[in-house]
């Protein structure tokens, strides 16, 4: 479309005061402005609204020619947001599989007929550390506009929606750590201890494949888990009343649990855990003998 | 109790766990840890470099048990009939010892285990009842000077004839 404008003067005069009044009008030079309209429309999609880490997003733009122009020169561009990786392969365009493709790169797409629609997706991993964010992504499209066939065309660039996903906290895994502990010397009763303190360390984490299926207890295995083995380090002190003194004993026991994650496919990124202790409690048995319970809660970051 | 005559297992390839992802879903299956922590084996309290570690799975006898049948809020499915699966894992770890004689040494260790898996109401008392397992994992880590920690992820799979 286009818009014309030109402005016009009319105005009269006399050559003498005597003499007749001349009326005359003048017309301005034609301004013209023309109107882009939206040839292209563009939709982003995610498939997820809330995801966690590890889980594969994927997203699908719809590109729509609603003129009945040609939009030639199609540039799509996905600038992959920070707490994402994109998945290299993973680029499909009108649902065919193309593996060169990266769309925080670019690409072009050709020329959409009139009224036709081109459809790409593609998939990214959550990372690590990017808990209780939001991951907002838009992708921006370049088409070419002829607006006068003598003319070089302009380049228009259109923004899809965003797309925003939130990543929650569901990979955490409570676990009871048990260990029994003797007094051997005669002298020491349970009533003698006087601090039992614990320290929980993780000494290493492994990402381990698994069969996959739904037991019929509903436990569920997607086909990874990241096996953790820790350490607790207890230290125990008590009274020495045979020479009046205070000791500390400190002992090390393991312990493993596994946390099931979405399946892990193409991410190196190594993840990180958070450990909180919630309760620590001592039981005696008998006389030189007692427990000790610690219930730590381990969280994904 | 059933005894071992009775007990069949079979170990699951990784290239079968593959294949069984397209074809159906496993249903009565139980994926657990064994593991157990010993002082290394080194005389003197010398330090160990851990070379390898191996596990191989057991079952030595197994039990059907009846419970109740319901769903618990936290997702736990109970059919009224279990199975109380009683083994060993045994691992074996080779390690050196620096500074001695160019040794690899080696320590077998068993740690016994019991675990149920939720089967099918219908399931026979008698008769030979299937496994499979897949051994996902094995670890072994020093956690002090003188602890020495051994892992093993396994997966347990009850084949269903009902």
């Amino acid at each position: 479309m286009e818009v014309t404008n030109q402005c016009r003067v009319d105005f009269n005069y006399k050559l003498s005061p005597p003499g007749p009044i001349i009326c005359n009008t003048i017309i301005s030079n034609i301004v013209k402005t023309v109107i882009i309209e939206k040839l292209v429309v563009a939709v982003k999609n995610v498939d997820k609204p809330t995801a966690c880490i590890f889980d594969i997003l994927t997203y699908t733009i719809t590109i729509k020619n609603k003129s009945l122009y040609y939009a030639p020169n199609i540039f799509f561009q996905d600038i992959v947001q920070k707490g994402c990786q994109f998945i290299c392969g993973s680029v499909k365009v009108n649902w065919i599989k193309n593996k060169n493709l990266d769309p925080n790169k670019g690409f072009y797409l050709g020329t959409l007929k009139p009224f036709s629609k081109c459809f790409i997706s593609f998939e990214v991993v959550v990372l690590p550390l990017t808990l209780d964010l939001i991951l907002k992504n838009y992708a921006k499209i370049t088409y070419d506009y002829i607006y006068n066939l003598e003319k070089p065309p302009i380049r228009v660039c259109i923004k899809t929606n965003t797309t925003s996903t939130t990543v929650k906290n569901i990979l955490f895994k409570q676990i009871n750590i048990s260990n029994r502990f003797g007094i051997q010397n005669p002298c020491i009763c349970i009533g003698n201890l006087t601090k039992i303190s614990t320290k929980v360390n993780i000494t290493k984490t492994k990402i381990v494949v698994t069969p996959r299926g739904i037991s019929e207890e509903g436990t569920y295995l997607t086909g990874s888990k990241i096996l953790i083995i820790g350490s607790v380090k207890y230290s125990i002190t008590y009274i020495d009343k045979e020479f009046s003194r205070m000791l500390c004993e400190k002992f090390i026991k393991g312990f493993s649990t596994s946390i099931v994650v979405p399946k892990v496919s193409g991410c190196s990124a190594k993840p990180k855990f958070k450990i909180i202790k919630e309760s620590k409690s001592t039981s005696p048995l008998n006389n030189n003998c007692f427990n000790v319970d610690t219930t730590i809660l381990i969280f994904l970051i | 109790m059933i005894s071992k005559e009775n007990i069949e297992i079979e170990v699951i390839e990784r290239l079968d766990c593959k294949e069984k992802e397209e074809n159906q879903k496993i249903q009565f299956f139980k994926d657990f840890n064994v593991k157990k922590s010993i002082y290394t084996p080194s005389r003197n309290g010398k330090p160990i470099i851990i070379s390898k570690s191996t596990a191989c799975l057991n079952i030595n006898n197994c039990k059907v048990i009846d419970t109740i049948k319901g769903t618990s809020l936290e997702g736990q499915h109970l059919s009224s009939k279990k199975i109380l699966v009683m083994g060993n894992v045994i691992f074996t770890l080779c390690f050196f010892i620096p500074y001695t004689q160019d040794h690899l040494f080696h320590i077998d260790e068993i740690v016994p285990f019991s675990v149920f898996i939720i089967v099918p109401g219908c399931i026979k008392e008698d008769g030979v009842f299937r496994f499979k397992y897949m051994i996902e994992d094995v670890t072994s880590t020093l956690i002090s000077k003188q602890k020495l920690f051994f892992n093993a992820s396994v997966f347990l799979e009850y084949l269903n004839d009902c």
